[in-house]
């Protein structure tokens, strides 16, 4: 009985170390993964509310403007935000956007920084006219911060990149 | 004291045998017990090695797999360059050069689009350069992938200096067949 018991836990050990092996060497989803998926998912927001403005509600828009950004960008938000307030009140425009698509072009953990490109369409309705559509380019840079990933630049993509050049920025 | 000390003895004497395989089974049980702690967290490391590699195969490892992204962008980036560049007085040789770097639905579209260009092109002495100039892949599993293509063209007519520029934005689907991504489908966001 006891040879039985023996060879029983034997076995058992066996298929431990058989099936604990698989285990350790069974790929697992890397960091990196959840990482990147954060960064596309707050890089678009990013962007749609870059895109998003109404004279009605500047002063929120442009509050989600600076909240949405970190570095040069939120810098050259907050700096002519006054200026820029007072134009678009006076312009009484109302831009939409909607996300076509997107996707990231790198991505950094290291440096925490990421780049994205957002294929956009814009809707804007000037005062007393009627709705323009069009579709719009855009890259730009993240940056990873305490609050999560922030856009840094962000930019037009030119249809004409000069030599030399790199596109986007 | 005495008495009750011998007649224990006696007792122990008598019991032995009965004693040790007692002992034989509780030692036995012992290692039953074992056993099926062990196999049971074998078998539990089994369930989750396989639940690993089934989350693993269509898991997207877009970035977070370099060599496999850099892969898919530099092929994509190539057909998209070969099959959207073409001149007027060739446009045969952009054709042929498609049918390999197409597959699927995409070869239908690209027909279409390229029967307008065969008929066109020539009129007007047309040549067209086209550039990727930012790609990213959004999804990559297995075979599989979708990129989003930023791609400039540049239109020349032979006769005048002047060239005009324009942008295009599409996302590819691309699928990987014997080692080399190939375009499967375009989508370019027109609803």
């Amino acid at each position: 009985m006891l040879a039985t018991g023996a060879a029983l836990l034997a076995a058992a050990i066996v298929f431990f170390v058989v099936s604990g092996w698989l285990w350790l060497s069974a790929p697992r989803t890397p960091a990196a993964a959840s990482a990147r998926d954060d960064a596309l998912r707050a890089g678009e927001q990013a962007v749609l509310n870059f895109n998003t403005l109404s004279y009605r509600e500047v002063g929120k828009d442009l509050t989600l403007w600076a909240q949405s950004s970190t570095g040069p960008l939120h810098r050259q938000v907050t700096t002519g935000r006054a200026a820029f307030a007072q134009q678009v009140r006076q312009a009484r425009t109302v831009t939409r956007a909607t996300i076509l698509d997107a996707a990231l072009t790198s991505l950094n953990l290291r440096a925490g920084t990421a780049h994205i490109i957002v294929a956009l369409q814009l809707t804007v309705t000037p005062a007393g006219g009627t709705a323009v559509t069009k579709q719009s380019r855009l890259a730009g840079e993240l940056t990873r911060t305490a609050a999560g990933w922030k856009l840094s630049q962000l930019g037009q993509v030119p249809v004409q990149a000069a030599t030399g050049q790199k596109p986007g920025g | 004291m005495a008495a009750e000390g011998e007649a224990g003895e006696d007792v122990t004497a008598a019991q032995e045998p009965s004693a040790r395989s007692r002992r034989r089974l509780i030692g036995a049980a012992s290692l039953a017990a074992a056993a099926v702690i062990v196999g049971s967290i074998g078998v539990w490391a089994l369930v989750a090695a396989n639940s690993l590699r089934a989350a693993a195969a269509t898991s997207n490892a877009a970035l977070t797999d370099r060599a496999a992204t850099r892969t898919v962008s530099r092929d994509i980036t190539r057909a998209v360059n070969t099959i959207f560049t073409y001149s007027y007085a060739d446009t045969a040789r952009t054709r042929a050069a498609a049918q390999r770097l197409l597959t699927g639905a995409a070869i239908r579209q690209y027909d279409q689009l390229f029967a307008l260009v065969i008929r066109q092109a020539p009129k007007q002495k047309l040549t067209v350069t086209t550039k990727v100039t930012s790609i990213g892949v959004e999804f990559l599993t297995g075979g599989h992938a979708r990129v989003l293509v930023f791609a400039n063209q540049q239109d020349t007519r032979a006769g005048t200096a002047q060239a005009s520029y324009g942008g295009a934005m599409f996302a590819v689907t691309a699928v990987s067949e014997h080692g080399r991504w190939k375009i499967a489908n375009i989508d370019t966001f027109t609803r």
